[in-house]
């Protein structure tokens, strides 16, 4: 048995930079800070917080912004000091299926300009970078206020599988004609002629990075966020704060568990009997059409009324056997694989966000009974399943706040895009 | 599972006993060792080392074993410092489901004793703890040659959950006797009255530990261990080098995947169509018997007996029978793994047991399939290994947690 990596002795050096880290994230969180309110919070000497202060100060991360009150026995007003959130801007895309979405943040992920364009399905690669031009062009470098600013880095978010060290996008399953390792970062990189770094990455890692450091999954340390919508099912993994991308960034691609092998109509992926053909929102649409006549007394019945899911839901809620049984099959397929999810990885939270997530009691309870019954049944376990409804804006910001971490080095992340 | 606090300031203080660590890893690799050859090594200084050194000696994890040579410009010859293996020594249990494996370890993982006894089908945890104090007072306690020795830490390897806070079984397949949210940590610190702290974990979590560090894992950190055999289906999971035990100890069940809705035999767990279900070894056997009743130009037609490794080479030879039968497992595992990869993705993915037994016909299609069902169009590295790893690993993965746990 030997060491198979070289280790080292641990110093006190790094410390120094995780303290630092540490401070610029509490001032992107408060308005104003003071040296003792930072010491107070995290519990480190006044001496250390001065020292840090004195650097973020020399490259203008934070900016004096006053004097603060004395404490109840008087003395010195102490300064007060505030993230500078103007002095660089960051900005996000997010190409969905049929729209490409952009928004300029400031460093404190306010929202300072919002655009959209839209594109046609599976458009090639070209048209898109030329759109995103186009959305760059008019808001950036044709737009007086913010032709000069700073650009801390841009960061965009796809429908892809992406190698984080080379910025080639190995599969999009949407965009078929993108092919199979297509090098996006580079491209973009030509076009966009922006002097920042540019980041891509899979849209679900960005939603998953910005979750959790917004807060709704903070609290916990081992996560799987489930997005279902009219992309089909993914997830995003997070570990001990840090995402998890796998080891050939493709973790997380669950809508491609073959978990109906009877059936025949063919994936995206090019397999069939995907997780994500058995819950599509078109299938379930079209099940309900197919067998609504045989159902007069269903709600939906009514031909005046259009379908949408929130139908569906209420409908359910309301107790229409034909809407529930229905909804049964999307429950049976989700709860299966939701089990499978529990049962190998065993995540403290397991976060369901997306078109499904709509508040309908008979879908939520239906789910949780049923993982019960799936997941080693005679073991006592908690509910570790919460459905949170969410839309594209969290991409976009946890996209801001992913390049920002990035930038900075705040995020510990596994992998380095070169 | 130890949290550290993410946003309290970070201070030096931790940094000791990270050195410290790293210095008792070194004397467990290398023979002999000088200050000046780890302050090298590790790229500490020379005060550092021989301050934790002191900190050793005095703890008797390490011993002076003489003076080294000078260097060649002349001088003090340096002290040579040796780690103290055989101050100490680690109780491995492994419980099967018919028999109970012991071993004694010294600190450097030489066994001193083996021993085994065997067990009845689901015993109940009261007659299995009793027999475990027979071993170790056959073995330890009536040992005149083990009398000055001490005793550093016992690890026992279940088949079952174990929550690692509290030592509580919550669950184990193959134990039903044992109920739900079983103390048997306390009831095996009570029975066997050892004078050492008693540590309990899943098997398949020491046999990955275990391997991990023996180097059968090569450099690869993040890896998905499938084991299967007489106990069904289960997988061990390392995450960075480390082990992941998931939020609640209940990681890598991919047994009880139900993945077979058709199926209505009924499973251990209490549910049906588990993955372990279609891929048992007993009820392969049983098919391979009632087919080779009824086919004439088999090669498993005349065989008195079958087995898994007969139908193996029958497999190999080009037997269609032998084939058939294979392709159901075949297929089994390979949508099993396809969910891992597509999930975990990890860097490797290895498959031990009884099926990982030189079956080329089973690991080839194995291979093929999964290339079909995971994201066809995509270009990616085969990732699946087969190795014949048994219960060794299990009690020596159990050793090399103990020291690194509780050194």
């Amino acid at each position: 048995m030997g060491i198979e990596q070289k280790q080292f002795g641990r110093r006190p050096r790094n410390i120094r930079s995780q303290n630092r880290k540490l401070i610029i994230d509490l001032y992107r969180q408060y308005d104003e800070l003071s040296v003792s309110d930072i010491s107070n919070k995290i519990k480190l000497s006044r001496t250390t917080v001065m020292n840090i202060n004195q650097e973020l100060l020399a490259e203008r991360i934070i900016i004096a912004s006053g004097k603060g009150e004395s404490t109840g026995e008087g003395g010195k007003k102490p300064r007060i000091y505030k993230f500078f959130a103007e002095k660089q801007y960051i900005i996000t895309f997010y190409i969905k299926h049929e729209v490409v979405l952009f928004v300029l943040y400031n460093l404190k992920y306010q929202s300072i300009i919002e655009d959209s364009l839209p594109i046609l399905k599976n458009s090639r690669l070209q048209d898109v970078i030329r759109k995103m031009q186009a959305i760059i062009r008019r808001n950036i470098f044709n737009n007086s206020d913010f032709a000069e600013v700073d650009l801390l880095a841009c960061i965009v978010g796809v429908h892809g599988n992406m190698d984080l060290n080379t910025g080639i996008c190995k599969q999009s399953t949407y965009f078929s004609s993108w092919g199979t390792d297509n090098n996006l970062f580079r491209k973009l990189t030509e076009k966009f002629k922006i002097d920042c770094p540019i980041y891509v990455d899979h849209w679900i890692r960005l939603r998953t990075y910005g979750e959790s450091r917004l807060g709704l999954v903070g609290l916990h340390d081992s996560i799987v966020l489930i997005d279902a919508g009219w992309h089909g099912v993914v997830s995003g993994i997070m570990l001990k704060g840090k995402l998890y991308t796998g080891k050939h960034f493709l973790s997380g691609e669950i809508g491609h568990f073959r978990i109906n092998p009877e059936d025949t109509e063919p994936c995206l992926c090019g397999s069939h009997g995907c997780f994500e053909q058995q819950v599509s929102l078109e299938r379930l649409f079209q099940n309900i059409l197919k067998n609504l006549v045989k159902f007069p007394e269903s709600i939906l019945a009514d031909k005046d009324i259009e379908l949408d899911l929130q139908r569906i839901f209420y409908a359910a809620d309301m107790g229409d056997k034909f809407v529930q049984c229905m909804l049964d099959d999307v429950i049976y397929w989700f709860s299966l694989m939701i089990s499978y999810l529990i049962l190998f990885f065993d995540p403290e939270i397991i976060y369901f966000e997306g078109d499904f997530t709509m508040k309908c009691k008979y879908f939520d309870t239906g789910l949780k009974k049923k993982i019960k019954e799936l997941a080693l049944p005679r073991l006592k376990r908690k509910n570790v399943l919460q459905l949170v409804p969410k839309g594209a804006d969290s991409v976009l910001i946890g996209a801001a706040i992913f390049a920002f971490d990035r930038y900075f080095q705040l995020d510990s992340g596994e992998t380095e895009l070169s | 599972m130890s949290k550290e606090n993410p946003y309290l300031g970070r201070k030096p203080k931790n940094i000791r006993s990270k050195n410290r660590q790293l210095l008792i890893d070194l004397y467990r690799n290398n023979e002999f060792s000088t200050v000046t050859e780890i302050a090298k090594e590790v790229c500490l200084s020379r005060t550092t080392v021989l301050k934790i050194n002191q900190e050793l000696l005095a703890d008797d994890i390490i011993v002076i074993s003489g003076k080294g040579d000078s260097t060649i410009e002349g001088g003090k010859k340096p002290i040579v410092y040796q780690y103290n293996a055989s101050k100490s020594m680690i109780i491995t249990f492994y419980i099967q489901y018919n028999s109970i494996l012991f071993r004694l370890y010294d600190l450097l993982f030489n066994i001193i004793v083996e021993d085994s006894i065997p067990i009845k089908e689901n015993a109940r945890f009261q007659d299995i703890s009793r027999k475990m104090q027979t071993v170790v007072r056959r073995n330890i306690t009536n040992n005149p040659d083990l009398a000055d020795r001490h005793l550093l830490v016992c690890v026992v390897g279940v088949h079952g959950n174990i929550d690692l806070d509290t030592g509580v079984c919550l669950h184990a397949t193959h134990f039903a006797s044992w109920g739900i949210n079983n103390n048997i940590h306390q009831k095996l610190t009570n029975q066997l009255g050892l004078n050492c702290p008693i540590y309990l974990d899943n098997w398949i979590r020491l046999k990955t530990y275990g391997e991990k560090k023996l180097g059968f894992m090569g450099s690869h950190d993040s890896v998905v261990l499938i084991d299967a055999g007489w106990h069904g289906v289960v997988s061990g999971l390392l995450l960075n080098g480390e082990l992941y035990t998931g939020k609640h100890y209940l990681s890598g069940e991919i047994g009880h995947f139900r993945v077979n809705q058709a199926d209505t035999d009924p499973c251990f767990c209490g549910s049906y169509g588990c993955f372990e279900k279609q891929v048992q070894v007993d009820r392969l056997i049983e098919r391979a018997y009632e087919r080779a009743a009824v086919t004439s130009d088999s090669m498993l037609s005349n065989k008195k007996a079958i087995s898994l490794q007969k139908l193996f080479s029958a497999a190999d030879a080009g037997d269609s029978l032998a084939r058939e039968l294979l392709d159901d497992i075949i297929y089994w595992f390979s949508l099993i793994i396809s969910y891992l990869l597509l999930f975990f993705d990890p860097e490797v993915l290895i498959i031990e047991g009884e099926y990982a037994d030189g079956c080329k016909y089973l690991e080839s299609s194995i291979k093929k399939r999964l290339k079909e069902i995971t994201l066809p169009r995509l270009k990616r590295d085969m990732v699946l290994q087969f190795n014949s790893n048994g219960a060794d690993s299990v009690l020596k993965g159990a050793a090399l947690l103990a020291v690194d746990r509780y050194l």
